[in-house]
């Protein structure tokens, strides 16, 4: 990890905790008390790791005595930025449009699509695979666990 | 006592109606646990209605089956996507994950339905083995210990995946405590964080912020960076049914670690208000702690999926305990299945040892017979699943990306979750791209509430004072030493590469 990256990370992370535990001040007293006891000593590490990460002093991430990384490391070959912001452009149409479209709409939609642009498959498997996914999730959750999924904006409002 | 005792064991075996519908509860829970964001609490909630009016051991048995095995079916989205169902299994993914990425899905699988069936197995028999003792216990843990627990547990956890900066790690775990805040004060009835938006006044969903932190990110980065999930092809992956029953047999082999975190398991969940998530992570953390070689965790050690996976299901033996002779729910899923109880007419309290002695025990043998089918049937069809770590990410992730979205949905019904989980999303992706920990973040969130209430009781009952008390000396003694001896470990660190002449 480059030491801007870090550096970068940790002052995102300073400005918030400072706008968060800022914030705190204007609460009644029993409940600001709990946001700054977390707040103070989270902006004063935040801080303390920024200097670090500034100075370009902060410990190698090997370190023997900490072990637990987190399932991928950011050390396996980042993305290609072009790559990440495509496929952040997929989850974000998918979020949009199940506010606007609901669940059983958009859910064939984005499978077929992301598995015929963003996967390569044919239209015929890609047809089958979402069909057949949707069919299994509204099996499950429309029929067995009767849930009550979101309509969608767009569907209430023509709806009336 | 024990002639009731197995005499329930045997009624239910040869009870054909009772056997078959511990079968369909099992196959339930089973499905509804691979899902995310269906945890035990939500599919007893919404299996309500379905049992209204049944026999009440019978609708007893169905619903506690289910929600038992929900968390072993739960790991495998952990294990083979790093998808975690909920905060319980996020701790599987830690290790678990890497596991399948080394293209040792069926070890990691093997081992942990097995574990997970274990644990089962003895958190019934620490219930049973308790039910004389139990009252002494649960009052022996006061606000100050719950309080000085939490933060030990966040100290802890933030060491382990700081990656070589304890600053990091609790940095994230306060971020997560601090999210915790979002939403009603207790005491006083102010929304903090939350302004006009209803929606926060409950808190931030768990399952969305455990689905932000580690699905999505996951899957966006697996879909960026392209080819499959295990990082070896299948053909050098060694995977087989020979490599799955490797995993079941490192169950025995760490037998005293598994005696020991469903132990531990168990005992947390009889104390309420700690839940599953702290029983799965706490452990996590005493395997690393205990281990002689901790460097292993993180990159695919079998004990960091041992370890959570007994814990978080000997806990629902322990969380029984106080829920059914206290009247305490001893988790929040337990709290539903309390409701439930009372809805098919059983009253939880002291009296049930005198007047529901048989009910008492058909329930501890429903989770161990319950656990034995789930673990027979998982390992079973464990490897074709196994076998999806091979298929492209790119055809893998929409799947998943539209199983974490509905989850988030689905857990708490507000679609408001969703634009929640774009937002930590982002964070959650930041985080795994800078190299910074997330596991500190959910351990801080599930923590977080039970540290605040706590701390508030344990002011209002001793002031500052209860810093003094014995065992709170003991549990600030272990938060000093851990927070020194990463200071001093990284130090250590950083000086050693500079005296080899090596760049740090």
């Amino acid at each position: 990890m480059k030491a801007s990256n870090a550096a970068m990370s940790a002052l995102m992370l300073t400005i918030f905790t400072s706008m968060t535990a800022i914030a705190a001040l204007y609460y009644p007293e029993g409940a600001r008390f709990q946001p700054l006891v977390i707040g103070i000593p989270a902006v004063l590490l935040c801080v303390l790791q920024l200097m670090l990460d500034l100075r370009g002093n902060a410990v190698s991430p090997a370190a023997p005595t900490a072990p637990i990384a987190g399932p991928p490391s950011a050390e396996e070959a980042p993305p290609l930025p072009a790559n990440e912001l495509r496929v952040w452009t997929w989850f974000l149409a998918l979020i949009a449009g199940v506010l606007l479209l609901g669940f059983w709409i958009t859910i064939p939609l984005f499978l077929i699509a992301f598995l015929r642009f963003e996967a390569g498959t044919g239209w015929q498997l890609a047809i089958g695979l979402g069909a057949g996914a949707t069919a299994a999730l509204y099996g499950l959750f429309g029929l067995l666990l009767r849930a009550s999924l979101h309509e969608g904006f767009l569907l209430q409002w023509i709806k009336g | 006592m024990l002639d009731i005792m197995f005499g329930s064991l045997w009624a239910m075996l040869t009870d054909a109606k009772m056997m078959g519908t511990m079968l369909t509860a099992v196959l339930i829970g089973l499905v509804v646990g691979a899902t995310p964001g269906i945890g035990g609490r939500l599919s007893v909630a919404l299996a309500i209605p379905f049992v209204f009016g049944w026999d009440m051991k019978l609708g007893a048995v169905f619903l506690l089956t289910m929600h038992a095995v929900t968390g072993t079916s739960g790991q495998i989205s952990s294990i083979m996507f790093g998808v975690p169902g909920d905060g319980d299994d996020a701790a599987t993914t830690v290790d678990g994950y890497p596991m399948a990425k080394k293209g040792e899905a069926g070890r990691a699988l093997g081992a942990s339905i097995t574990a997970s069936g274990v644990g089962g197995i003895i958190g019934a028999i620490v219930l049973a083995v308790m039910i004389p003792v139990l009252e002494p216990v649960v009052l022996a843990v006061s606000p100050a210990e719950f309080f000085l627990l939490a933060i030990l547990g966040i100290t802890f956890i933030a060491f382990l995946s700081g990656g070589g900066s304890i600053f990091r790690g609790l940095i994230v775990g306060f971020f997560g405590m601090m999210l915790a805040t979002i939403g009603m004060d207790p005491f006083s009835g102010t929304p903090r964080y939350a302004g006009e938006l209803m929606f926060l006044w409950d808190g931030i969903s768990l399952v969305t912020a455990v689905l932000a932190m580690f699905a999505i990110p996951e899957m966006l980065m697996l879909a960026a960076r392209g080819g499959t999930l295990a990082a070896l092809s299948e053909e050098n992956s060694n995977f087989s049914m020979r490599q799955i029953m490797q995993g079941v047999m490192e169950v025995p082999r760490h037998w005293w670690l598994t005696l020991r975190t469903s132990i531990i398991g168990a005992v947390i969940g009889m104390i309420p208000g700690l839940g599953g998530s702290a029983a799965a992570w706490i452990c996590y953390g005493h395997a690393v702690s205990t281990s002689a070689t901790p460097e292993r965790f993180g990159h695919g050690a079998v004990e960091g999926v041992i370890a959570p996976e007994t814990a978080s299901n000997a806990k629902e033996g322990g969380s029984l305990l106080p829920t059914l002779f206290f009247g305490i729910p001893g988790s929040s899923g337990m709290a539903v299945l309390m409701g439930a109880f009372l809805i098919l007419g059983i009253q939880p309290g002291p009296a049930m040892l005198e007047k529901n002695l048989d009910l008492v025990w058909t329930l501890i043998w429903a989770l161990v017979v319950g656990n034995l089918i789930a673990v027979g049937f998982l390992l079973f069809i464990t490897r074709w699943v196994a076998n999806l770590a091979f298929v492209d990410g790119a055809k893998l992730v929409p799947f998943i990306v539209v199983l974490a979205v509905l989850g988030s949905y689905v857990s708490e019904g507000q679609w408001q979750n969703l634009l929640v989980l774009a937002a930590l999303s982002m964070i959650g992706y930041g985080l795994l791209r800078a190299g910074w920990p997330r596991a500190p973040f959910v351990i801080g969130l599930v923590l977080g509430k039970i540290a605040e209430e706590s701390l508030n009781k344990a002011l209002g009952l001793w002031g500052v004072g209860f810093f003094l008390r014995p065992i709170s000396l003991v549990l600030l003694t272990l938060i000093a030493i851990t927070i020194a001896y990463a200071i001093y470990s990284s130090v250590r660190a950083a000086k050693q590469p500079l005296r080899a002449g090596v760049p740090s």
